[in-house]
């Protein structure tokens, strides 16, 4: 696999030196690449290190149909119609158990593979998607806008230089949580596509092949308007648009041609369950045997906004969540790349515990987090959240999921946390 | 701040970026039509599009209760289940192909109207006011909406937001039909402060619980496919939000947010990001908000005011922002001289490209900007260009997933999935039994489609043999700008150097090289 400066060189060099230059090449990826031989910046080669993956579990879901306190009668009559019955429970402790249809991530659990956190959140919720989202995705205050993502900071403050998968998400539009001040990590939705129909023509090369851009872009519509004394080509972090398009074609280029040449050639021996998630984690699993290097994968299900006629749902997307993860868990082992890694799943918020008037459940706040993986310190390392000791009825978070984020990226991407999270948060014991 | 554009500096130039900001890019007889018409008149013509005809034909479906199967309750009750659950299923499977229309109808609109502005704030709102079909199920209410947005969208801004909160896509979308006022929903109340009218921190939790009492009472009634107003389910007792109390209506509560100082600052900036650049400074966006409340929040002074400032204008603005999918495919098929609308096709790209029409990705629209380009979206779009020049599969434009649903939905049917790009398939039409249904998807997928662009009509003969002068009108179609020279040296140098005239493989291979460059992203 190519870096960009070794592409760069035998393409550009080689085949263009009559071309200038672009500004951006200068400025970014040579100094990405010298940033890369800093002993500061953490290298990935796609054959060992540990590896992240973070499954989001959007819409809000219900933390109390998935992990049932099925010991406490405040839940069944808070849930008349909702409520999971106590025989069907799948207990993990005296006080809860998991959603019937989670079964074979209880026999994870039984297998030592499973860590449990229960009522993770942070201080004053948010009970609006997308803010809650970009709350767990960008780990800022609540009343903070943060424009990056939490794992764009990771890349930015220890991937420098790194190729471009070294986050990859699945799903042709990146999340927040990746977005940085340069652009790292790529958006695939789906392997087979991922190439260039032209491929004799390298895109990338052609985005670049005239000089400085910002010469073209902006200031030259007629001479005239250079005198109102704007700011031609303004920089946003630090690059212009241009010089973002340019960085996100040589990404393109490079990523499809090392995905093409691993999908091409491994092929996984288990087979997955018919659904999306499903598929997507197979698709993960291929890119980790194939040797990738990444650091990060993301992966998201989403549908957990169950306002009215939960049940059904609920139950579907707990089987398919469950059944998936099984498949790509035993997948991991059979690699043997299990120890490798990490899986964190989250979802923006829990729900209220007193069911609505619909057979459905209103946004709440704090819920549970799933961390799976061959290293982990398995059992549940955070008790069930009082269902007495309510705020205006709902769940009391008694994790910051940014001390679960800190926990992460220190014992698990072996890299300080303060600079990234932007304060200390407790670390846990569950790695 | 906000000064006239000074009007000696109206060229060819400056008209095209009003227009393609203003509209979705212009064709090179039309950008001299609208150049001749000055600033003024041109702003004019855009703003006020009343004043333009326009013929275009709404869709016969676009009817309250059109095809519902039932007239009442009574109907309704008087059907076994089996019977309700049949006739139901049938009727999401014509609001199925219903939404399907209204996609391909916009998408036609976007290219043919003659009201450029209008259909280009209608995206807008649609944007800004986020609601998607996913929820709201039924292509009528969305029709209704987005014919919400083409009255009202230039008008008064606190019409506007009247007609939405009583909107019956809206009430669906943000459960003001499951609000009353013993459990009122704080959804709609929520959204319309963060989103719509406030930002974060212009209110309170409280504003927002108070406010949600006030839009109970509203419904959708199914049978009439109309909001109903139902005086028993809603809260008419006292109220107390942002500062004042009273017996306050959902109207009331607008016309409060509207009496906050942040309302005007809040649209302006929403407008301004969206027509001109993004991250105003403050003091720009204050200027644009005394106008804005200066014409008692008409939205047609604002309008005016913004497409003629020298901000507007300034290299800040121009050729920097990054083209939306739905601008990046329009303005595509004008510049090729497209000669098909292909609809169908280009609905589909858009939801790959991340902007699936009827269907925004949350509450908060779509962020725009460099979020339109990840790796995937910047090959697709290079992957899209590619075919519109040369033609190609459906696989390769990463559409095949659609072919298979629609494979697996239709198997024992005759279908057609590219009616307006694809001559009729005598081949498929004539098979006499069902093909099954994978072998079906595949041929779908890989059958080959025609291209889209008209040479020709793009380059004459005559402009062939003068490669210099070809380039200068690709050019300035395709980027429409005054060609830089190092851009036009490096494309003079992809064309073979001899004297015969530029053939068509030749210039196909020059458009996709002018489509692949990064300022071709950018408008």
């Amino acid at each position: 696999m190519k870096t960009r400066r070794q592409f760069l060189q035998t393409s550009v060099m080689g085949a263009a030196a009559s071309w200038t230059l672009p500004t951006f090449l200068n400025s970014t990826i040579f100094q990405l690449d010298s940033m890369a031989a800093d002993s500061l910046t953490q290298s990935v080669n796609g054959k060992d290190g540990p590896i992240l993956i973070v499954l989001q579990m959007g819409g809000g879901n219900d933390g109390l149909n998935t992990l049932v306190p099925y010991s406490d009668d405040a839940y069944y009559r808070a849930r008349t119609s909702l409520a999971i019955a106590k025989k069907s429970v799948l207990p993990i402790n005296d006080r809860f158990g998991m959603n019937p249809q989670l079964s074979e991530l209880k026999s994870l659990y039984d297998a030592g593979n499973l860590a449990i956190l229960n009522g993770v959140g942070y201080p004053n919720p948010n009970r609006s998607h997308f803010r809650s989202m970009e709350i767990w995705q960008t780990a800022s205050e609540s009343n903070i806008n943060e424009r990056y993502g939490w794992l764009g900071r990771y890349f930015d403050n220890s991937c420098q230089g790194a190729p471009p998968t070294i986050g990859v998400n699945i799903g042709s539009l990146p999340p927040q949580a990746f977005l940085g001040p340069q652009p790292l990590g790529i958006a695939l939705a789906n392997a087979n596509r991922y190439k260039f129909t032209d491929s004799s023509t390298d895109s990338s090369l052609t985005m670049m092949a005239n000089e400085d851009p910002s010469t073209f872009s902006g200031n030259n519509s007629g001479s005239s308007i250079d005198n109102l004394g704007s700011v031609a080509s303004p920089l946003q972090d630090g690059m212009t648009n241009t010089d973002f398009l340019q960085r996100t074609a040589l990404d393109a280029e490079l990523s499809s041609k090392d995905i093409q040449a691993i999908t091409s050639k491994v092929k996984s021996p288990i087979t997955y369950p018919k659904n999306r998630l499903a598929s997507d984690l197979q698709l993960i699993a291929q890119l980790i045997a194939g040797g990738l290097p990444t650091r990060i994968y993301y992966a998201n299900q989403g549908g957990y906004d169950t306002h009215a006629n939960q049940t059904g749902t609920h139950n579907n997307l707990m089987h398919e969540f469950s059944s998936a993860l099984a498949a790509f868990v035993s997948d991991l082992k059979e690699q043997g790349n299990f120890d490798r890694v990490l899986i964190m799943t989250f979802s923006e918020f829990g729900r209220r515990l007193k069911e609505n008037a619909s057979n459905g459940t209103d946004h709440g706040v704090a819920g549970p987090m799933f961390l799976l993986g061959g290293k982990i310190k398995a059992g549940v390392h955070s008790d069930y959240p009082s269902l007495s000791d309510l705020d205006n009825g709902d769940l009391k978070h008694q994790v910051d999921f940014r001390s679960v984020y800190a926990t992460v990226l220190e014992n698990w991407l072996q890299t300080k946390s303060d600079p990234i999270l932007r304060k200390s948060f407790p670390k846990l014991a569950f790695i | 701040m906000l000064e006239a554009f000074p009007p000696q500096l109206w060229n060819r130039s400056t008209a095209a970026h009003l227009l393609k900001r203003a509209g979705f890019g212009t064709s090179p007889e039309q950008l001299d039509l609208w150049t001749s018409l000055g600033l003024d008149t041109a702003v004019d013509r855009l703003v006020d599009w009343e004043l333009t005809e326009d013929p275009t034909a709404e869709p016969d479906w676009a009817q309250p209760a059109f095809g519902y199967p039932f007239q009442n309750k009574k109907e309704l009750q008087g059907l076994s289940e089996d019977e309700r659950r049949e006739l139901f299923k049938e009727y999401q499977k014509t609001q199925r192909k219903n939404s399907q229309d209204l996609r391909e109808r916009w998408l036609n609109r976007f290219l043919t109207t003659p009201r450029p502005l209008q259909e280009k704030l209608t995206l807008f709102w649609h944007g800004h006011f986020a609601t998607s079909i996913r929820k709201v199920k039924i292509s009528y209410f969305m029709w209704k909406q987005l014919d919400l947005f083409r009255r009202l969208g230039n008008g008064s801004y606190e019409n506007l937001l009247m007609e939405v909160a009583r909107d019956p896509a809206m009430l669906i979308w943000l459960d003001g039909t499951d609000s009353n006022d013993k459990a009122p929903n704080e959804n709609f109340a929520r959204e319309l402060m963060e989103l719509f009218t406030l930002g974060e921190g212009h209110y309170t939790e409280e504003d927002v619980k108070e406010s949600a009492r006030a839009f109970t009472g509203w419904r959708v009634d199914r049978f009439s496919q109309t909001a109903t107003f139902n005086p028993k389910r809603s809260d008419r007792g006292s109220k107390k939000f942002l500062g004042q109390r009273g017996s306050f209506n959902d109207q009331d509560i607008i016309r409060i947010i509207l009496q906050q100082e942040q309302a005007a600052q809040h649209i302006c900036t929403k407008l301004w990001t969206f027509f001109a650049y993004e991250n105003p400074s403050p003091q720009l966006m204050e200027a644009l908000a005394a106008t804005f409340r200066e014409s008692k929040m008409e939205l047609k002074p604002l309008l005016k005011k913004l497409f003629r400032s020298q901000e507007f204008y300034s290299a800040q603005a121009l050729n920097n922002q990054i083209k939306s999918p739905v601008q990046w495919w329009v303005s595509s098929l004008k510049n090729i001289a497209s000669h098909s609308p292909a609809t169908h096709l280009g609905t589909r790209i858009l939801t790959q490209l991340g902007q699936s029409l009827l269907e925004p990705p949350s509450v908060k629209g779509w962020d725009g900007g460099r979020t339109w380009i990840s790796t995937s979206t910047l090959m697709l779009r290079h992957n899209t260009a590619h075919y519109m020049l040369y033609g190609g599969t459906a696989a390769e434009l990463g559409i095949g997933d659609n072919f298979k649903r629609l494979a697996f939905a239709n198997q024992a049917k005759k279908i057609n999935p590219e009616p307006t790009t694809v001559a009729p398939n005598t081949e498929m039409e004539e098979q006499p039994t069902p093909e099954p249904r994978t072998k079906l998807a595949n041929k779908l997928l890989n059958r080959s489609m025609p291209a889209l662009t008209e040479l020709a009509q793009l380059a004459p003969p005559e402009l062939r043999l003068d490669r210099s002068k070809l380039i200068n009108t690709l050019s300035e179609r395709f980027l429409q700008n005054i060609p830089d020279p190092k851009l036009s040296a490096f494309l003079e140098n992809s064309l073979p150097q001899k004297s015969e005239p530029v053939t068509d493989q030749e210039l196909k291979k020059l458009l996709y090289q002018i489509m692949i460059r990064p300022e071709y992203q950018l408008t």
